[in-house]
């Protein structure tokens, strides 16, 4: 039987613990809500894009562009994998991780770039090829925060060295419910247009039409799609950030109210065996105490 | 008459989603007007004034590059990389970037990227200001 004193210790340790619990859950669902304005504001953007580049990979000349080139068998891949930097975030980064490895069974040789420190980690363990780390801000603003990454991207893919990029990113569907989903960004000419979609979008039921129409060129095909590819290329990219890091900030808040829901339980438990411990010994002494004067007047 | 279902897009928010008549956009060959039962055509935009009509009322725009979209079916989008509707334009707020961009431009030695920052500034601050110098002299 633990003293009294002891589980006052344990009460005061475990409050101390809620009021940070509590504190870290405030300062996530406030970067959660910046962080979920603004996905959801790209979301329209994003998806617009991608159907015109799903438009304009059905009506243009693959060989026309780089970044429409389809894959050899056997080729490499790139996979740019998305994480949070820090944990107290439940099985956030596990989700990805798994993703990530189950994408990479499929290929012989797949190189990765991380973005966030977490999956950096833990794929270094599960010894991937790491070929560039970016350094994850806490909060994304523009699109030039992955500029870098995306002309990297674009130019090893245009290259020839891999032949398949994908994006491996939380998808934020909810403040309670985030899917680790593997989006394959490049080549963008897809056999499946669903796969490159973005799975929170609601409305899947878009497949690129293959009515008997073309597109005008202006000023020519090759112009416009030199301008136009990489561009909405980043802009998926930029995307898949933004639903990473509102799902972190989801995932974290939630975390950190069930860590505090938990802790509140565990303090009224406590604080019960306190009190009942506190009678006991109340009632012991006054029985001793009754006893002894028992003993003295016989 | 047939409508066109016309939706302004910027990579922060949906600026504009309704159903007009026309719309004239800037593009790098020069402007055009859309009208309903277009041919499907993709087109770069260049920065400049944009302007949709429904019910013989104009709306003026701001896009500051992008593309633009016209799929069978009357439907035109333009996904532009930044845009704002003529009455948000803060023309105090453009006047300072312009003096900005064209001090910058005047000092300082620039390397190429630094350069093609400032003209682009410069380029959307002009845009922005001339807009709302139209719409003024229009207003009198």
């Amino acid at each position: 039987m633990p003293s009294t004193k002891e589980i006052r210790r344990r009460i005061k340790s475990i409050k101390s613990t809620r009021q940070i619990t509590k504190a870290m859950e405030l300062v996530s669902a406030a970067k959660m809500r910046k962080a979920q304005m603004q996905t959801l504001a790209t979301r329209a953007y994003a998806k617009y894009a991608w159907q015109l580049v799903q438009n304009l990979t059905v009506k243009a000349d693959p060989r026309i562009h780089a970044l429409l080139r389809p894959p050899k068998q056997n080729g490499r891949a790139l996979m740019v994998v998305m994480s949070s930097n820090r944990g107290l975030i439940g099985a956030f980064n596990n989700h990805i991780t798994e993703a990530a490895n189950a994408y990479a069974r499929k290929f012989v040789g797949v190189d990765v770039i991380t973005l966030g420190k977490k999956s950096r980690d833990s794929l270094k363990k599960l010894d991937f090829q790491i070929v560039a780390d970016f350094e994850k801000k806490d909060t994304t603003n523009s699109v030039m925060d992955i500029n870098i990454l995306s002309q990297m991207v674009i130019s090893e893919f245009v290259s020839g060295k891999y032949d398949r990029v994908a994006l491996v990113y939380m998808d934020f569907i909810s403040t309670l419910q985030q899917k680790p989903h593997v989006l394959e960004l490049l080549p963008l000419k897809q056999p499946d247009p669903s796969l490159g979609m973005m799975s929170a979008e609601g409305d899947d039921e878009f497949t690129p039409s293959f009515e008997d129409f073309d597109y005008t060129f202006e000023p020519s095909a090759q112009f416009v799609l030199e301008e136009v590819l990489p561009r909405l290329t980043i802009m998926q990219v930029y995307q898949a950030l933004l639903e990473t890091n509102a799902a972190e900030h989801s995932a974290r808040m939630v975390a950190m109210k069930n860590a505090s829901d938990a802790a509140g339980d565990l303090l009224t438990d406590l604080t019960l065996e306190y009190n009942k411990l506190r009678q006991a010994n109340i009632t012991k002494e006054i029985s001793e105490i009754v006893a002894g004067k028992l003993a003295l007047t016989n | 008459m047939a409508k066109l279902k016309f939706k302004l897009i910027t990579p922060e928010r949906v600026l504009l989603d309704s159903e007009v008549d026309s719309v004239s956009c800037p593009t790098q060959m020069g402007e055009i007007t859309v009208l309903p039962h277009h041919i499907p055509l993709v087109a770069n935009l260049a920065a400049g004034e944009m302007k949709v009509v429904s019910d013989s009322e104009p709306r003026f725009m701001a896009v500051l590059g992008g593309v633009v979209e016209i799929r069978p079916g009357n439907e035109v989008i333009v996904l532009a990389d930044a845009a704002e509707m003529g009455h948000e334009i803060d023309v105090k707020r453009a006047e300072e970037a312009r003096e900005r961009a064209h001090k910058i431009m005047a000092e300082k030695t620039l390397s190429d990227e630094e350069y093609a920052a400032t003209a682009a500034a410069l380029e959307r601050s002009l845009v922005r200001l001339r807009l709302a110098r139209r719409r003024k002299t229009k207003a009198v």
